[in-house]
């Protein structure tokens, strides 16, 4: 078993959440080895004590086999409800010892989902030509989804460089990631 | 005419001062039981003490499982004489205590050697009997629906012995077409002249002559006639087995299992044979099952941790590391 656990939105490894702390591991040359991730589907399921996630990883970290859980969730419309409910199941699970999160959001808005993280790191001036882009296409106004938000940041503002790892918007997470390994 | 219970079904066991297990628990355990860990764990230990505890319905029986339990293991030794003679009681006496308790019955054997005294000490179900060595004489109880398939598979006689169970089933045929899909060229197989053997080109050949991944294949499924409404034990039951065949492998355990009510325990460390198992359980929607990882905590003791069908399903799907 490995003794790192990372849970995150999706089911499995084609989901963002996943290739993004992948990279960010790789990026780190922290030992991916080490890390097992846990698709946890929808939103959800994170408050959901008795989600097959929690259920397989109960017994791991009860016979100290997984000794870090680190929740990886998107803030959507309410960064302190997310961590309310996260905080609250960690505390119900009692895993408050060995669990740390990050909340994917828009770090100046606190709003949004991982997509929009990763929008933060791009110059002002690419932004500013997306969030023109968008408000012209009526994406925003026509809830596009997440995915072209991905599609748009990979092709349109870092087409050589899918992440732009040394931005200082990664910093709080790569710290994270860092202490997991520790 | 009742339907068969499974009653008879161990569920979960603690297992006390034998071999690598001081205080040992496992639980979880359905009808298809696959075993898994790291080297030298104690797979095998586990699969010999629940064959031990499941075996132990008398005093004879017990003594009988346990000293088999070591000859199987020194078999080969004193096939090249490295014991030149063969002491039953020198063999029964390398294994100094076993207890162990579970859903079905509590047992416990001691060996206490006092001065120039040694004690047999033997507690079934709570029916405690002491021996004086010098009056214990061994004689062999075998469980007939309890079988041990070791990682060196059967000799001739295990499996000449458990052929005869299909032969009362008149499931010749269905042997038979089990190995001609196992391996075309092999037309049927047959217990002739106290030897088993295969027909292949019209003429049939000691089963000695073929493959290892044959022989226990053959030998799995003849145990799971012989074990009918009782418990197969097999080590690494992967061995020899091509990979191709896995799935197929399971497919048998499954439905045979499920007909002759038995319980299968079996051990393995194969990566693929373990995704076989939730594979083929997933496709057959058999929920019957269970797959127990031996691990080690922070203090060297070994613990479990019990994966059902939804579980399993879901660690495999993750791709997490269940070896």
């Amino acid at each position: 078993m490995k003794p790192i656990a990372v849970l995150h939105e999706g089911n499995d490894k084609s989901s963002l959440d996943n290739k993004l702390i992948k990279g960010l591991i790789d990026y780190l040359k922290l030992d991916a080895e080490q890390v097992d991730f846990y698709g946890m589907g929808v939103k959800s399921n994170f408050f959901k004590s008795n989600y097959i996630a929690y259920k397989a990883l109960k017994q791991p970290v009860e016979k100290g086999q997984i000794t870090r859980i680190f929740f990886v969730i998107d803030a959507d419309n309410d960064f302190e409800k997310t961590q309310n409910q996260l905080e609250s199941i960690i505390k119900e699970l009692n895993i408050e010892t060995i669990s740390s999160f990050y909340i994917m959001c828009h770090p100046d808005t606190k709003k949004g989902y991982v997509e929009s993280f990763i929008l933060s790191t791009i110059p002002k001036d690419k932004m500013d030509c997306i969030d023109k882009f968008l408000e012209c296409s009526g994406f925003i106004a026509n809830n596009g989804d997440k995915s072209t938000y991905e599609r748009i940041y990979k092709s349109i503002a870092h087409p050589l460089s899918p992440y732009k790892f040394d931005h200082e918007n990664f910093n709080e997470l790569k710290t994270k990631l860092e202490n997991l390994f520790i | 005419m009742t339907a068969p219970t499974t009653a008879h079904f161990l569920t979960d066991i603690e297992i006390k001062e034998f071999k690598c297990f001081k205080d040992f628990k496992a639980s979880g355990f359905k009808r298809v039981n696959l075993i898994g860990g790291k080297n030298n764990i104690g797979k095998t230990a586990l699969l010999e003490a629940i064959y031990i505890h499941v075996s132990s319905k008398t005093v004879n029986a017990m003594i009988t499982a346990i000293y088999n339990v070591k000859f199987d293991r020194e078999s080969l030794n004193t096939l090249y004489h490295y014991y030149p003679i063969l002491d039953h009681k020198k063999i029964l006496d390398f294994t100094k205590s076993y207890a162990s308790k579970s859903n079905l019955i509590n047992t416990e054997y001691f060996v206490i050697e006092n001065d120039a005294t040694k004690t047999y000490q033997i507690n079934i179900g709570d029916k405690l009997i002491s021996i004086d060595s010098n009056v214990l004489s061994i004689t062999f109880e075998h469980i007939p629906n309890v079988k041990l398939i070791d990682n060196f598979g059967w000799a001739d006689g295990g499996i000449i012995s458990a052929y005869t169970a299909i032969q009362r089933h008149e499931q010749e045929n269905e042997l038979n077409a089990f190995v001609q899909e196992f391996d075309s060229s092999i037309d049927a197989f047959k217990v002739m002249a106290n030897k088993p053997q295969c027909k292949t080109n019209g003429e049939y050949r000691d089963i000695t002559e073929f493959g290892d991944g044959l022989k226990h294949y053959i030998s799995i499924i003849c145990a799971l006639y012989a074990c009918e409404n009782g418990y197969l034990f097999i080590d690494e039951i992967d061995n020899g087995i091509y990979y191709d065949h896995l799935d197929r492998l399971w497919e048998i355990i499954f439905t045979l299992s499920k007909k002759t009510n038995c319980q299968i325990f079996a051990t393995t460390h194969s990566k693929e044979m373990l995704e076989s198992f939730a594979r083929v359980a997933k496709k057959s929607d058999e929920q019957d099952i269970s797959y127990t990882l031996l691990v080690k905590d922070k203090q060297q003791e070994i613990k479990t941790i019990s994966f059902d069908y939804e579980m399993l399903d879901y660690s495999i799907a993750q791709e997490h590391e269940v070896r």
